[in-house]
């Protein structure tokens, strides 16, 4: 098949980027989405033209590497599934597809595609955890965790942290990522003791990043490849209200 | 090179507990004079540093990733063995350290693997503190699943994603040591270089790859947890990024290779689908639970599978292995898988795949049942193919996945470099020739929570060697080759991008040096790698400069290494005349095509020395004495 | 480390700001209506009710500001949170694709503006009596008590046989129900409201609220524009000036 593309070229993130359009021909439906940009690449390479530069690593859907907004939507078309693990069979011959990087002033381009999206790991660093030392730990079963917990914690923890609820949010609010985290670990009785600090640590980090807020408009958990529930901000909007009812300081 | 693996006296019980017991500590107050490079930000990486800064040292952390929290552990899928026994059936330490010594072909040391058994239930312990949401049972209680041809339900399991939660939970502990100030951690930025001062690992020379700057940074000692080599053969289940560099580096500092012969080809791959495909897609072992293998009997069947009458297929790992069937080890699947396409019974295009049917299971339990079990796998196997699982057999082929072999290590981790201490797929030391299924994570994360914070306070405690600052010339020498090197990549202007060369080599590799090597196709390497080499070095094309984000010259670094690696490998592959676990080599097989192993002159780890880029390495050996458990032919039958 | 400033600083307790006082005025909105609906009962029932309501002194000046400063603290709320919404993403996309969210969720900010506007309008024609003084201020009518009070069926009358009036607060009107349609599951959910059966729950409520105020405050500048509500005849010059009067 072939295709037209519209992509974001930025050399970095001092420079203003701008729409490049490409041809390309012969493109096998079997491809995925990152080996049709790897033939662009070889393309442009092969014309001394600097190649196009996006976070890739995997290519099964599971590193939360690959980001872009391909025609609109984070990870493109089809629904819970990754830029990665998206094949070109779910495109058409003569197609135009525009693809540009997350965009969120939390993410700053580094280049082309490619974007910096440390602030997630800040926001982990603040309190997205249980602290445990190596050595502390007691027998694992010696703490039973009903079934229908346990697997609610593992919904939540699905998360990759790629970014796309970021990207698909109108608000650019990280809502979504942070609240998954707080589930996960508030679901479970682990997760018990530091669960109010937690929640306050996290969101003073999320706005001190300079996301947007949340709306509620639930763009994000359609745009989640792992399809992880808005519930969980509801989840996080009364542990934070009931954190500060009860007075705890973070 | 001397190769003492340091392992302790005494009975095989009681050697960790000694050993622990023996070894120097540091002072609390003390410890955080010294700091320690981890590189790699994986199980072994993030769990190492999150466990020394824990306990009070100085830790830097480096990963190539965006964040700590992409490395490659993340894809594992099926589990993480642990001998708890809490499903009643008979498992324990013992069985576990059996199991994974006899899994390994007899290739792996006793006394490590022992001890990673012994450890195996700490990390339980530990992950389910920090989190990790394993499966349960109704009762509230972890639940368990027989895995990778175990007699024994002793594999964890957080559905089909245990390594990026065990991942996850490394990384969570790892962040709260960066938010506490203890670890600093470096993203986008890759390891160049080793630097030994001395004779003792020093620190390293890396890249930023965001802004190409280059710098040096000096420690009292160096983890490399920096995963395997999978990818020499282009096509593998590792990750685009996955690389030898970092350990390659090291080995031509001074650091023993071992047994790098040793890679494990996955059994249920999806096959590949066309020439520009850029990875294999794995699919989670523990779907041979419930699926049958099976290729048509003859190999001019054209019918589509559900025409295949049953008598005219071929369910050819049920009849060559009646007592484990469909949950063969991987290298006895995978290159029982390679037999019957090599006679022509290969399914789907190009004629290398085989069945891997569902049917019968679904038949007998309702494909409700089967979509709880794999729904996951199947949703993915339907992206990737657009077939439907649950109505067409899913097609697999094997695929390079995990490499056993790796920086030669003692008891203590540490390699033939004095202070470079080398954790999980980096390391050769636990799997012997192969690896059994579940055993990675747990590898992984013994290395990083249970092993290193001991041992490497001792290296500590003992070095006498002085505190070195990248100022030292040995750091300004080791930035001027790596300066020099990506001059030279920038310079060459050829016609051929990287990928291209990586390509040719990963097919090379795959054919001459993969499931089935012989004396012929190992010496038909040897002479080829060298002129790919060559034309590389003068007609390979890297745009751009150094001082920016540049891809293609990452990738440089990368496929250079590879090339010289691959010769290596190709060596061991050739000197190690015997077949044994992953390393098969035609001559040496029993009458049914099994691995027929020589224990009379090849019960060793072969390590290799660098001697230059002219002359050939030399091989040592590591002599492996089997005291607790009996040689014994590997039978599956 | 948290002061009660970092408190007020954070979206999430920001939001819960804009959540409580956003469902206060729901629930005026409501009681408005029933008020409203009198108009079907005919001049005397309503104008008793404005009476009533007028009556009772400080209590309303109570409610009064409860609800102003309500809306003050919804409109502050708003404010604030999109401009960091709009400072979150300086670059936008060249083509972006609504995935689940509805148009009414996306525009709460125009609608929400929109409503701002109506409201002040709203409380310039029939509070302050400023957009139609003649129906304002010479209306009176006598209760079946004795009582000399406003007139407000007739000035309601007035006001909706206007064709732009009543125009005006048709849109108006459907500004509302959009702003509604999302407010209820929006603002339970960040009260935290996480149970999916509740929430499934609130965004019907949410949804049917839309539609009763939709039909319900429509339902009056139509039975007015329509003939159905007629002014009460009181042989006033106010009552003279409006179409349908003492027929």
């Amino acid at each position: 098949m072939n295709l037209q593309l519209k992509v974001w070229r930025q050399q970095n993130a001092n420079t203003k980027g701008n729409f490049t359009d490409y041809t390309l021909n012969e493109i096998s439906p079997d491809m995925s989405f990152l080996e049709m940009l790897d033939v662009l690449n070889e393309q442009l390479l092969g014309c001394g033209q600097d190649p196009v530069a996006f976070d890739h690593d995997c290519r099964e859907g599971i590193c939360g590497s690959c980001s872009m907004m391909i025609n609109g939507k984070p990870h493109g078309p089809e629904n819970m599934t990754t830029t990665c693990q998206l094949h070109m069979r779910k495109f058409n011959d003569g197609d135009n597809i525009v693809i540009e990087p997350w965009r969120a002033s939390a993410f700053p381009v580094i280049k082309d595609l490619a974007v910096n999206r440390s602030a997630f790991d800040r926001i982990i660093q603040a309190g997205g955890f249980i602290s445990v030392n190596t050595g502390n730990a007691q027998d694992g079963n010696t703490l039973p965790i009903p079934k229908p917990d346990a697997d609610a914690a593992m919904d939540a923890a699905a998360c990759i942290g790629c970014g796309a609820c970021v990207a698909a949010c109108k608000n650019a609010s990280a809502m979504l990522f942070t609240a998954a985290k707080i589930a996960h670990l508030g679901y479970l009785p682990q997760g018990q003791p530091e669960r109010h600090k937690r929640v306050l640590r996290m969101v003073h980090q999320m706005d001190s990043e300079g996301f947007g807020n949340c709306t509620n408009t639930l763009d994000c958990e359609a745009a989640c490849p792992k399809g992880i529930s808005a519930d969980n901000i509801a989840k996080l909007n009364q542990d934070y209200l009931k954190a500060k009812l009860r007075g705890i300081s973070a | 090179m001397i190769l003492d693996s340091k392992i302790p006296s005494g009975p095989i019980e009681q050697k960790w507990d000694k050993h622990r017991a023996e070894i120097k500590l540091i002072n609390p107050s003390n410890k955080r004079k010294y700091s320690i490079l981890v590189v790699g930000s994986g199980l072994a990486g993030a769990s190492a540093a999150a466990s020394l800064a824990e306990l009070g040292y100085n830790v830097d952390c480096f990963t190539f990733h965006d964040t700590p929290r992409r490395a490659h552990s993340i894809a594992a899928q099926g589990g993480i063995n642990a001998a708890k026994n809490y499903q009643n059936d008979g498992d324990s330490i013992y069985r576990l350290f059996y199991d994974t010594v006899k899994g390994g072909d007899f290739r792996a040391r006793e006394g490590n693997v022992y001890r990673l058994a012994q450890v195996s239930t700490n990390i339980i312990d530990q992950c389910v503190a920090q989190g990790v949401p394993f499966a349960r049972e109704y009762g509230g209680y972890l639940s368990n699943r027989s895995f990778g041809g175990a007699q024994v339900s002793r594999t964890f399991y957080a559905k089909g994603q245990t390594g990026q939660q065990l991942l996850l939970g490394a990384y969570s502990a790892l962040s709260r040591q960066i938010g506490a100030g203890t670890v600093t951690m470096h993203t986008r930025s890759e390891m160049m270089e080793l630097v030994v001062v001395d004779g003792h690992a020093k620190g390293i020379v890396t890249r930023d790859l965001v802004s190409g700057k280059i710098e040096s940074w000096a420690g009292d000692a160096v983890i490399l947890a920096t995963g395997g080599y999978s990818n020499v053969f282009y096509l593998s289940t590792n990750a685009m990024a996955c690389n030898v560099t970092s350990i390659w580096r090291a080995h031509k500092k001074g650091a023993g290779l071992a047994n790098p012969c040793f890679t494990q080809i996955h059994p249920t791959s999806i096959p590949q689908h066309g020439e520009y495909q850029s990875k294999l897609t794995l699919m989670s072992e523990s779907l041979r639970n419930d699926g049958r293998v099976w290729v048509p009997k003859s190999a001019t069947e054209n019918r589509a599978p559900h025409e295949i009458a049953e008598h005219d297929r071929d369910y050819y790992l049920e009849r060559k292995y009646p007592s484990f069937g469909n949950l063969s080890p991987r290298d006895i699947a995978s290159r029982a898988a390679k037999e019957v396409c090599d006679e022509g019974r290969g399914v789907g295009p190009g004629g290398r795949g085989v069945y891997l049917d569902f049917s019968a299971a679904i038949h007998r339990l309702g494909e409700k049942t089967i979509a709880e079990r794999y729904g996951n796998l199947f949703e993915m196997y339907e992206r990737i193919t657009g077939e439907n699982p649950y109505k067409v057999p899913m097609r697999i082929y094997p695929a390079p996945h995990y490499t056993m072999g790796g920086l030669w290590v003692d008891y203590n981790l540490m390699s033939t470099i004095p202070g470079l201490h080398v954790l999980g797929e980096a390391n050769f030391s636990d799997h012997g020739a192969n690896r059994l299924g579940a055993s990675a994570l747990m590898q992984g994360l013994a290395d990083g929570y249970f092993v290193i914070p001991y041992t490497i306070g001792h290296y500590l405690a003992t070095d006498t060697g002085n505190k070195v600052g990248t100022d030292h010339p040995e750091f300004k020498k080791a930035e001027a080759e790596v300066q020099a090197r990506l001059h030279t990549f920038l310079s060459i202007k050829g016609k051929r991008t990287t990928s291209s060369f990586h390509k040719e080599l990963g097919m090379l590799m795959w054919n001459n040096c993969g499931m089935a090597r012989s004396e012929a196709s190992l010496q038909q390497a040897l002479s080829r790698i060298p002129e790919i080499k060559e034309e590389f070095w003068n007609n390979v094309n890297v745009l751009g400069s150094g001082l920016e984000m540049n891809s293609a010259l990452e990738q440089a670094g990368r496929v250079a290494d590879f090339l010289e690696f691959a010769e290596l490998m190709c060596w061991d592959a050739l000197e190690r005349d015997e077949s044994c676990g992953g390393h098969f080599r035609t001559e040496h097989q029993t009458q049914d095509g099994e691995a027929k192993r020589d224990d009379q002159d090849f019960c060793h780890s072969a390590v290799w020395e660098y001697t230059g880029t002219n002359s050939k390495s030399i091989r040592h050996k590591e002599e492996l004495k089997f005291e607790n458990i009996q040689l014994a032919t590997r039978s599956y039958k | 480390m948290f002061s009660l400033f970092q408190f007020l600083r954070s979206t999430v307790f920001t939001k819960i700001v804009m959540a409580v006082t956003g469902l206060m005025i729901v629930g005026f909105l409501a009681g408005h209506l029933l008020g409203n609906l009198l108009m079907f009962s005919g001049p005397e029932k309503i104008n008793a009710y404005a009476f009533g309501l007028k009556s009772l002194g400080p209590i309303l000046w109570i409610v009064r500001l409860t609800l102003i400063s309500a809306l003050g603290l919804h409109v502050w709320s708003s404010i604030k949170l999109s401009n960091r919404n709009r400072a979150a993403r300086p670059i936008a996309y060249q083509e972006k694709k609504s995935l689940k969210s509805t148009f009414a969720s996306r525009t709460m900010m125009y609608s929400g503006l929109a409503i701002l506007f109506f409201v002040i309008y709203h409380l310039l024609h029939y509070t302050f009596g400023l957009i139609q003084p003649q129906t304002y201020f010479d209306n009176s009518y006598t209760l079946k008590s004795g009582e000399v009070v406003h007139n407000v069926f007739n000035m309601v009358v007035a006001g909706f046989q206007n064709p732009f009036i009543a125009l005006s607060y048709l849109f108006a009107i459907i500004f509302v129900s959009a702003h509604i349609s999302h407010s209820v599951s929006s603002a339970s959910r960040t009260l935290g409201i996480h149970n999916p059966k509740y929430l499934a729950l609130t965004s019907r409520i949410g949804r049917a609220l839309a539609a009763i105020f939709l039909i319900g405050y429509l339902s009056i500048p139509i039975a007015v524009f329509s003939g159905i509500i007629k002014p009460a005849c009181d042989n006033t010059e106010a009552c003279a000036a409006m179409k349908d009067c003492c027929k």
